[in-house]
């Protein structure tokens, strides 16, 4: 460093407007801190979590009188006509829900406008809500009156609530994205200051993406200039302005390179050209998925539901707690009156009903909601397992099973018909066009397919080959016996995504070079052994691809449940489309969404350990 | 040293003739049990398509009879009766726009993010693989109400625009992990060749990568083809209160039958044969490539 400052000291070209730039970075870091905190501040949703207002209002009032909602101030002009004695019931109410609404009750003599003292006529009861009657303010000037009451919120603020109304409102993304320009764009400041060329070579390269982005405001500029009062020139001035501005600090530190000290070196360069390729990537993947999944997340926190006239609650992880609670007991015997176990004529042991020894033993199991789904018999002991939410819970078993069933028979199914297109035939063209029919088949469409296949009795085309050759005697109702439902879309599953599988073991296979079998042959390997020992090892990275589209795909699985099987049977997503639409549970089936995200990034974890898919 | 060599290769050929002449029987017995299982497989995958056009040459009512392999009275009833659908043509063109667009918006936006993760090393690359990945992690009905906000606050609710703009979530990853690892076979020295010639990064990428993977951009692009062609859930969402802006799948989900409470099945089964005919000509035109592509591409993850 000592070094460096003794050449500058020999040469230092001028800076010029350096230090303006720099401030520019600098003042536009502080404008983005600035802009989160009014953005904050000035948001009444969020302030309105913090203050809690009160919204007062008042029954018994004499005619002609008026409580301000918001301020709580009873005005206007008593009529002639309103003598007599009134109880009036004023009420304040919090914006939290969860606070009980202070009271306060007081009688009213109205007739005699100089006698116009008012006493309460009990304290207000207590409440977080503590209420203020200053007394009667009388103005004496013929019959106008002037109460007012004063009410505040005493109880703790509701952290809960404060943090849904800032996630409703800004999200996670876009402040973290403001706070980080924030930063980063002061240090770029000072870097520039400090004539750091790899800086100046990163402010080149947003700002050329900031005069992009100015363009595109141009534009939106003169769409919306039919909008604004002011017409083009209001419209258009500040993206112009902006525009100028950027395009006038990029074109001066491009001419003014030589100003920068040092060279820059090839990571940063390559970093820089990556990310700038990778731009679009990036507006994509926050637009269409990080800010819906944020959304997702964000309700899933929350009991909301479809038109529901109650503003949506914070309940933190209940959803989650509710969804994955499952229990395993262990169910006793009864006892035979001299001890040990109690058995039946058949000599089974006899147990106690599940649920009557759950709910009599287990503190809170019905009121955590649990319901006994299934029982083990183990060794002669029994093991009960309940949930909270069985359909959601065997939505998953469902799930999990068809992912595993279907996706190793189509890598199986996949790789046959991969060796087999890959070896050379006539008529291999027309192989490979055929290979993906049933993936160029819409699902949804495939799936009514099936369901025609697969209708009960003689019209579907399955019952009626098995009847016909005598396999079976009566015909199977592949769809609503719960025997046959996850197979059945395992068979659909397996049929129509195989070829994908294929085409990309296709193209592994189509890799491995014909060299090494022709070695293995010279060595006398059989087929089989060159099959384990050669053909397995290589494509492993390629199955690796292929299994980690399929499984995350399988686990998805929407259209062939949903068409197929209805509310029969669930998969986890059909699960999620269930509680969304038909239940209207829009929280509850935001956390369906997080748990089923969460469960493929387990997946997919597994995966790369376990097949180290991806590393160079 | 030479000699050496070009004896054992001679051997070796040698040894590779012997071990192919088999006697004529096994031979006979080889050919004719791969035969057989090209026709399994051939069954295997066509024979629910060929149900299909069975079922969409049956009329409504011989649908109720015990099933048959051909009708006894076929009739083009049903294909007519497509045809003469108004929502079901414009669904057919409403979907060759908007798969068209999506393919190629995720071939430019993939192909950038493919050469910068499959060839330039550099500081949070495994991040962004998996950040593309994750946009497959979750089903789309997860996502489909913030999706929903989105697309109307960017003003393209009830229009193809809406489709255009949410169909990357589904063409994308695959195009980016497919391409990055095409990327990645290609071999280093073109790069640098380039690089010593003074190219720039993205002249290297256009001039001299782009035109090597035309293949793979052949087969990602056809599989991202597909992948729009078919989908449902955001067209069904997004374009309900525009049926002019319905792609083709909504369009025949939504036939009604002539008879009353009846689903049109056979017709269904029609119009599907209908949309799958323009993809597996796709399909045929391209099979050649589709296999060089990813042959090419060295998918290896």
């Amino acid at each position: 460093m000592a070094n460096v400052s003794n050449t500058q000291a020999s040469y230092r070209p001028e800076a010029g407007a350096l230090p303006f730039i720099s401030a520019l970075f600098v003042l536009l870091g502080i404008g983005a801190f600035i802009f989160l905190f009014t953005l904050v501040t000035s948001d009444t949703d969020f302030q309105n979590a913090i203050d809690r207002p009160i919204t007062y209002s008042a029954s018994g009032l004499p005619a002609g009188l008026n409580i301000s909602p918001t301020s709580g101030d009873i005005t206007g002009v008593i009529g002639s006509d309103a003598t007599g004695v009134y109880t009036v019931v004023v009420t304040a109410t919090s914006t939290d829900p969860n606070t009980t609404p202070g009271q306060v009750a007081f009688t009213w003599t109205v007739g005699d406008p100089e006698d116009g003292e008012a006493d309460p006529v009990s304290e207000p009861p207590p409440s977080p809500i503590e209420v203020e009657f200053p007394g009667n303010q009388f103005s004496d000037e013929g019959e106008r009156v002037s109460v007012s009451i004063e009410a505040q919120d005493t109880s703790d603020v509701n952290i809960g609530a404060v943090l849904l109304a800032f996630l409703r409102n800004f999200g996670i993304i876009v402040p973290v994205l403001v706070f980080s320009v924030g930063v980063y764009s002061i240090r770029m400041g000072i870097k520039l200051f400090q004539r750091d060329i790899v800086t100046s070579m990163w402010a080149r390269q947003l700002l050329l993406w900031l005069a992009i982005a100015g363009i595109f405001g141009i534009l939106y500029g003169f769409v919306n200039a039919g909008n604004i009062a002011g017409g083009l020139i209001v419209s258009l001035l500040p993206w112009v302005f902006l525009e100028g501005l950027v395009l006038f600090i990029l074109i001066w530190l491009m001419r003014n390179e030589h100003i920068f000290e040092g060279q820059e070196t090839l990571t940063s360069r390559n970093t820089r050209n990556a990310w700038n390729l990778l731009i679009p990537t990036v507006i994509i993947l926050l637009l269409v998925a990080a800010r819906p999944l944020e959304q997702t997340f964000i309700a899933s926190l929350t009991d909301q539901r479809f038109a529901a006239a109650r503003e949506p609650q914070f309940v933190g992880f209940d959803n989650y707690t509710e969804l994955l609670g499952l229990r395993i007991d262990h169910i006793p015997c009864e006892e035979a009156s001299g001890g040990g176990c109690a058995v039946d004529e058949d000599g089974d042991r006899i147990f106690p009903r599940s649920r009557n020894y759950l709910i009599e033993t287990v503190e809170s199991y019905r009121d955590w909601g649990y319901r006994p789904m299934n029982e083990i018999n183990l060794f002669g002991a029994r093991w009960a397992i309940s949930a909270r939410d069985s359909d959601f819970i065997s939505a998953v078993s469902n799930t999990l099973l068809f992912t595993v069933v279907s996706v190793s028979l189509e890598l199986v199914f996949g790789l046959f018909i991969a060796m087999v297109v890959n070896s050379k035939f006539p008529g291999r063209g027309l192989m490979r066009t055929a290979m993906l029919v049933p993936w160029a088949i819409p699902t949804v469409i495939s799936a009514r397919l099936w369901e025609v296949m697969l209708r009960d009795g003689r019209p579907g085309v399955f019952n009626q080959v098995l009847l016909e050759l005598g396999i079976i005697d009566q015909p199977i109702s592949w769809l609503t016996s719960s025997d046959w439902q996850v197979l059945a879309m395992v068979a659909v599953d397996v049929w129509k995504t195989t070829p994908f599988m294929a085409l990309i073991l296709l193209a592994g296979l189509q890799v491995i070079s014909r060299d090494v079998y022709e070695a293995a042959d010279v060595d006398g390997a059989s087929k089989v052994r060159q099959f384990f020992s050669i053909t397995l090892p290589l494509l492993r990275p390629t199955i690796g691809v292929a299994l980690v589209f399929r499984t995350l795909d399988a686990v998805r699985v929407f259209d062939v449940f949903q068409v197929l099987l209805g509310e029969r049977a669930f998969s986890m997503a059909t699960y999620n489309y269930n509680t969304l639409i038909l239940g209207q549970e829009f929280g509850y089936a935001s956390a369906v969404g997080v748990v089923i995200f969460v469960i493929i990034l387990l997946f997919t974890v597994a995966y790369v350990r376990i097949l180290g898919i991806g590393e160079r | 040293m030479t000699q050496n060599t070009a004896a054992a290769n001679v051997q070796a050929g040698a040894a590779a003739e012997s071990g192919t002449r088999k006697n004529p029987m096994q031979m006979w017995l080889g050919r004719a049990g791969f035969w057989l299982l090209v026709i399994v497989i051939l069954f295997f995958l066509m024979f629910p398509f060929y149900w299909a056009i069975n079922t969409s040459l049956m009329t409504e009512t011989e649908l109720f009879n015990p099933a048959r392999i051909w009708p006894d009275n076929p009739t083009t009833i049903n294909y007519d009766s497509a045809f003469r659908n108004d929502d079901f043509l414009r669904g057919l063109r409403n979907s060759a726009i908007v798969s068209t667009v999506s393919v190629l918006l995720a071939l430019v936006v993939g192909s950038f993010a493919a050469y910068a993760l499959g060839r330039i090393k550099f500081k949070g690359r495994m991040l962004m693989l998996y950040a593309v990945l994750a946009m497959t992690m979750f089903p789309q009905i997860s996502i489909l109400s913030g999706l929903f906000s989105i697309v109307r606050d960017l003003g393209v609710y009830g229009s193809l625009s809406s489709l255009m703009v949410t169909y990357p979530l589904l063409t994308l990853p695959f195009t980016v992990w497919v391409l990055t690892s095409f990327f990645e076979g290609l071999p280093a020295e073109l790069e640098q060749a380039a690089l010593v010639d003074g190219a720039t990064s993205f002249q290297t990428f256009y001039r001299i990568l782009l035109p090597l993977t035309a293949p793979a951009l052949v087969t990602t692009g056809l599989l991202a083809f597909i992948a729009a062609w078919n989908e449902y859930l955001f067209a069904l969402t997004f374009t309900a209160v525009a049926p002019e802006a319905r792609t083709v799948t909504v369009a025949i989900a939504q036939f009604s039958g002539r008879v009353m409470r009846q689903e049109p099945i056979a017709e269904v089964m029609a119009a599907s044969i209908v949309v799958t005919v323009p993809l597996l000509i796709l399909v045929l035109v391209f099979q050649q490539r589709i296999a060089e592509g990813l042959t090419a591409g060295a998918v290896k993850g």
